[in-house]
């Protein structure tokens, strides 16, 4: 009789298996099981079925904070995360690379910074008073302290997150242009085209792929975090910055609604499987990934 | 008038001297290849009379026009890429329409000349192709059809054929030579195939470690070098060169000799080598310019048969010398036979003898 015999491969893929269960995939279960239930900070395992989804229908608070959500994500995205990102890798690729590099090394700069201090520099560059920086400087032309965080608050964080997260695409656009064969730009050089041209017709269709993955990662993490508006405002005023994951937190770890605020992460994970799948429609990852059609003649 | 004039020409990128002092010109309508192996600045120059680097020193004209700071949309010139450079994103029709979108001609006007040149060339049933869905040899017809299309004053070629297999390579060899005579167009070709340059080019320019060594037409080249690089690089199975030859004579005859080998030197070299040093010289000769004897002979290098590789068409002998263990490679005449180990003489043509000095190099004769 032939022994069952578990292949060698399994062992050496245990340790990642158990590290993704326990903290990937238990936490997952937990939460989905948890937003049937109305825990609180007696932690009973009350089920209570669909309740928690009709309460959502009539929170007052969810529209508003929807649109925060949809603002911010929308607006740190597209200005930030992927525009500015696309902006600063073509620009520092189209200057000398010395040049280029110590602009990018500047952006860098937040992503070595702990994002609690991070945040506290927000505060201090945007303070109400006249010892704030921006503030300082208005006061050299005699212009009145504004406050900021009260009169445009969405604003601040989205700039906050933003001049942080662009970074990263700034990184992966800036590899992928690099990595584009520099005889295709001699030879559109030499055909006359120009540099708008140029970015246009062949570095944005090259990296077309690298702006996929930017925009749906960035994304998904935009949707979830919410660290620099905790410690930059806190939702406020009056929730005016109140994103979804932020409100989430909330309601779990300040009203103790722990069985609600699973409800509302659940429905964050489903949105963004959701956001994932539209992008993949939408840039054509099949033709990505299609074979070619090779013929020898 | 010629149409390409390169005048005192260096490019260096920080302190390599990619191209030092080079001056040659292209007349009008003529096909000049840049031969040389790689890294001795013939990429660097063709780029440099596309527009995209900047001489460090010296003047390129274009006709009477100095464009040494005339950017490459302005340059009229079409160029063929080592790897083709075809964009990938684009259909094979998109890519022969760029240089005539980044013009702005009309939409008709683009479509017309586009299956003109795809006509040509026999690329038109792929025209609605990608790239990577066509072979290499059907790319290398797009990347000529992409820089006919705009119908330039000069054609620039970065070695167009060296990502062919052989077959191909000979195939396309004829071909670009075929259309460059019948457009007419001046043609600039980089390449380190000695074969392509001399098949394709009326003049050749050897380039070596930044610098023109000899620029003149491939027999010039072949039968002239002007030193030992030339004389190696140019030839397939190159120049044979035996060391250490001193030249002795009367006044009827000179000859070169070392130990017991004497060959005899043609009339010209008593006036070529006057002033020459006469020891220690390099001893060249191609391997179809040596007849092989079986008997002792006069003027003759004995030797033992090494090797032999038949080539089909040719036989290709190696000559072992006894006292040297130098391997002298000859091209047999058809219908003889030979044996490994024969003892045979080797007389080389007297007109066809040249003498190197090994310190600079040069040729002496």
């Amino acid at each position: 009789m032939k022994k069952f015999r578990i292949p060698k491969s399994w062992f050496f893929l245990s340790p990642m298996f158990v590290l993704v269960t326990l903290f990937f995939a238990v936490p997952v279960v937990i939460t989905v099981v948890m937003s049937f239930t109305d825990m609180d900070y007696s932690f009973e395992w009350n089920f209570i079925g669909f309740m928690n989804f009709q309460d959502m229908a009539s929170d007052f608070l969810i529209p508003k904070v929807l649109l925060n959500t949809l603002v911010y994500t929308f607006a740190t995205l597209s200005l930030f995360n992927v525009g500015m990102a696309l902006l600063l890798s073509l620009l520092t690729t189209s200057i000398s690379d010395r040049l280029g590099d110590f602009f990018r090394s500047l952006w860098m700069l937040p992503r070595l910074t702990p994002s609690v201090v991070y945040g506290l520099l927000w505060l201090w560059i945007f303070d109400p008073t006249k010892y704030g920086l921006v503030n300082n400087i208005r006061a050299w032309f005699n212009l009145p302290p504004q406050d900021w965080l009260h009169q445009t608050p969405m604003l601040m964080v989205i700039l906050a997150n933003g001049f942080i997260g662009a970074s990263m695409g700034m990184l992966i656009f800036t590899a992928a242009i690099k990595a584009i064969p520099i005889d295709y730009y001699r030879a559109a050089l030499i055909d006359g085209a120009s540099w708008f041209t140029i970015t246009r017709k062949i570095t944005l269709p090259l990296i077309k792929w690298q702006i996929l993955f930017v925009t749906a990662y960035q994304t998904l993490s935009l949707l979830t975090s919410f660290e620099y508006i905790l410690i930059i405002t806190d939702g406020g005023p009056i929730f005016r910055t109140e994103v979804w994951a932020l409100y989430t937190y909330h309601t779990a770890f300040e009203s103790f609604r722990y069985g609600y605020g699973a409800t509302l992460s659940v429905i964050l994970v489903l949105v963004g499987i959701a956001a994932a799948f539209v992008y993949l429609k939408l840039f054509g990852f099949e033709a990505l990934m299609s074979k070619p059609r090779i013929e020898v003649d | 008038m010629p149409e390409i004039r390169v005048v005192n020409f260096c490019k260096y990128f920080g302190k390599v001297k990619a191209v030092d002092n080079v001056s040659f010109d292209v007349k009008d309508g003529e096909f000049v290849a840049l031969l040389g192996p790689s890294g001795c600045g013939k990429t660097t120059t063709l780029l440099t009379l596309a527009g995209i680097y900047k001489p460090t020193a010296g003047e390129i004209y274009f006709g009477d026009e100095l464009v040494n700071d005339v950017p490459p949309k302005y340059r009229s010139v079409g160029m063929v890429f080592q790897n083709y450079a075809l964009y990938p994103h684009m259909n094979i029709f998109e890519n022969i329409a760029f240089p005539l979108r980044a013009k702005k001609l009309p939409r008709d006007e683009i479509e017309k000349r586009v299956k003109e040149v795809a006509r040509k060339l026999m690329i038109d049933q792929l025209l609605d192709r990608r790239p990577s869905q066509i072979s290499g040899g059907q790319q290398q017809r797009v990347a000529l059809a992409r820089a006919l299309v705009k119908e330039p004053a000069i054609l620039l070629f970065d070695e167009p054929l060296s990502n062919l297999d052989a077959k191909l390579r000979m195939l396309m060899r004829a071909e670009i030579k075929h259309l460059q005579s019948e457009l007419g167009i001046t043609s600039v070709y980089v390449t380190h195939d000695q074969a392509e340059a001399m098949t394709m080019a009326s003049r050749i320019a050897v380039f070596s470690m930044g610098k023109l060594v000899q620029y003149g037409t491939p027999d010039d080249v072949y039968d002239r070098p002007k030193n030992m690089f030339v004389a190696a690089f140019i030839g397939n199975p190159p120049m044979n060169f035996l060391e250490g030859f001193t030249v002795v004579g009367d006044n009827q005859k000179l000859h070169a000799r070392r130990g017991n080998i004497r060959v005899e030197l043609p009339k010209e070299a008593r006036n070529r080598l006057e002033n020459a040093p006469r020891e220690n010289l390099v001893l060249g000769i191609r391997p179809e310019h040596i007849k092989i004897h079986f008997k002792e002979k006069e003027n003759t290098i004995p030797g033992l048969v090494y090797v032999l590789e038949p080539l089909g068409r040719d036989l290709i002998v190696n000559v072992k010398l006894e006292d040297t263990d130098e391997i002298v490679k000859i091209f047999a005449e058809p219908g003889v036979d030979f044996e490994e180990g024969q003892k045979v003489y080797m007389e080389p043509w007297v007109d066809k003898i040249h003498l190197f000095d090994p310190q600079t190099e040069e040729t002496l004769l």
